[in-house]
């Protein structure tokens, strides 16, 4: 059987874009939150969302612009770092057969609501040519492809929040099978649009502003949780097939080694302690290691009031008594849940986590819930940590769970 | 169609598809200068905007610079004058 490893990544977020910015931002609990005011059908409403700033000409080709929607310059603009990242190697790596797998929950919803407005609020009596092909689910993989030149399997996951991770999962599949050699694997999300915030709104499941510090909104596992936080973004990774890594000269930044894939079958929205566990078990059980052996856990940790609690009862079923000792934390208290991007956003966290020998905090914890009792390395990263085993959970609307592992190389 | 009006267009694509204007006749292809169809619809969407014209539910190919020039021709004339 193959080994799978990671060579490249690439990162959009709103607490950095690039691997150098947003590793900072996980090292100094940097919050990419914010206050943000969102109008339609003349009211406003005030919410608070992790919104990238970014001007896309100061990353892509002026050219490679126009006609695409938010989600699709996200994800080249991951993929393009990612790619370039992996060829630090001594040779160029050859994406000819190289796939793409790409997650993302609701694709190019920018360009939909543009197309609505037009049409329902102005007045319109067409909406723009391009409005079906910017907002496809698949625009984004499609165009890493076309731009990358990749002629392998473009495939695009679609399972809410853990759309990205699932990619990923996938993708690591594919290698280890033989399928592909080469895989360009993340997500993208560009959801923040009015009529999405409202959506999401009217589920109730959004966080209050923090009433003195908006950056503070999401309060994962904290007593005082009121709620998730929107946001956007997109990450990418480079898989391989371990020999051909080494064969180039690759710079090897982890092995990727389980990815458990399960479904709760049981609610649409009510997460499911006994399906978090199996399918953090069936990733152990594919990497091979016992619970002890895991020295980090990136959480899902959305900061809703029942998804804390739940995921804590999996992980302590999973781990036993090493489910107080192995610190498990939520990066989205600074990055936010950027839906069919975060998986892939917290599988980069807990990959630089591995890399660089620290643990990411859970920013805005100051009284944990007393049913979230395990250790989530509260308001400061603990550095100078050796980690030889992370695994990331993500935990989806659907049932949809899934479970990367890394490894450092040895 | 009107002189002015073409060179108003044929500024517009210039500089939308970054094409040297002097190949911009009447008789040029699509194909010979680059610009595929999709991206040729987007254009024309704008240039209804522009010049306040609606170019109609034409399945017609547009295979020459000529077959778009005829296209807006067409939309202006059913607008019912110069645009």
């Amino acid at each position: 059987m193959r080994r799978v490893c990671i060579t490249g990544l690439g990162i959009v977020s709103p607490i950095g874009i690039g691997i150098d910015a947003f590793l900072s931002g996980l090292r100094s609990g940097k919050s990419g939150i914010r206050a943000i005011a969102q109008s339609d059908a003349g009211a406003t409403a005030t919410h608070v969302a992790g919104q990238v700033d970014i001007n896309f000409a100061e990353h892509l080709p002026p050219t490679r612009i126009p006609g695409l929607d938010r989600v699709s310059l996200f994800a080249l603009v991951a993929a393009q770092q990612a790619i370039l990242n992996a060829n630090g190697g001594s040779n160029v790596l050859d994406l000819h057969n190289a796939g793409v797998y790409v997650g993302t929950g609701i694709g190019g919803v920018h360009s939909l609501e543009i197309a609505y407005e037009e049409f329902f609020l102005r007045g319109g009596a067409r909406v723009k040519p391009l409005t079906v092909v910017q907002a496809m689910n698949n625009a984004a993989a499609a165009h890493i492809a076309m731009t990358h030149g990749c002629h392998g399997p473009v495939l695009t996951y679609s399972t809410a929040c853990s759309s990205s991770a699932m990619a990923i999962g996938e993708a690591y599949r594919a290698i280890k099978h033989g399928y592909a050699d080469t895989v360009i694997a993340g997500g993208t999300e560009a959801l923040l649009v009015p009529g999405t915030l409202r959506a999401w709104d009217a589920l109730r499941t959004l966080a209050l502003p923090d009433k003195t510090n908006p950056a503070a909104s999401c309060k994962p596992f904290a007593k005082g949780r009121t709620g998730l936080v929107l946001a956007e973004g997109a990450a990418m990774l480079v898989l391989e097939d371990a020999e051909q890594a080494r064969r180039r000269g690759a710079n090897i930044i982890a092995m990727l080694s389980g990815y458990g894939c399960r479904t709760d079958a049981t609610h649409l929205t009510k997460p499911d302690a006994g399906g978090q566990a199996a399918t953090m078990h069936a990733a152990l059980a594919e990497a091979g290691l016992a619970p002890e052996k895991i020295d980090y856990i990136n959480a899902h940790g959305t900061a809703t009031l029942t998804g804390d609690i739940v995921e804590t009862s999996a992980i302590k079923a999973v781990f036993g008594a090493h489910a107080k000792r192995v610190p498990v934390t939520s990066t989205k208290s600074m990055h936010g849940h950027a839906m069919g991007a975060t998986g892939a956003i917290e599988f980069i966290a807990a990959l630089l986590a591995l890399q660089h020998g620290f643990i990411p905090p859970t920013m805005h914890l100051d009284e944990p819930d007393p049913e979230c009792d395990l250790d989530y390395v509260a308001n400061q990263a603990r550095e100078g940590v050796k980690l030889n085993h992370v695994l990331s959970n993500s935990f989806a609307f659907g049932g949809s769970n899934a479970v990367l592992i890394a490894s450092r190389v040895v | 169609m009107d002189h002015d009006l073409q060179q108003e267009i044929c500024t517009a694509i210039s500089a939308h598809f970054g094409v040297a204007i002097e190949k911009l006749q009447p008789e040029a292809t699509m194909e010979s200068l680059n610009i595929d169809s999709l991206s040729m619809i987007e254009f024309l969407f704008d240039m209804e905007d522009k010049l306040g014209i609606s170019l109609g539910d034409s399945r017609e190919p547009l295979k020459t610079l000529g077959d778009v020039f005829k296209e807006i021709d067409k939309a202006i004339a059913a607008k019912g004058g110069a645009a």
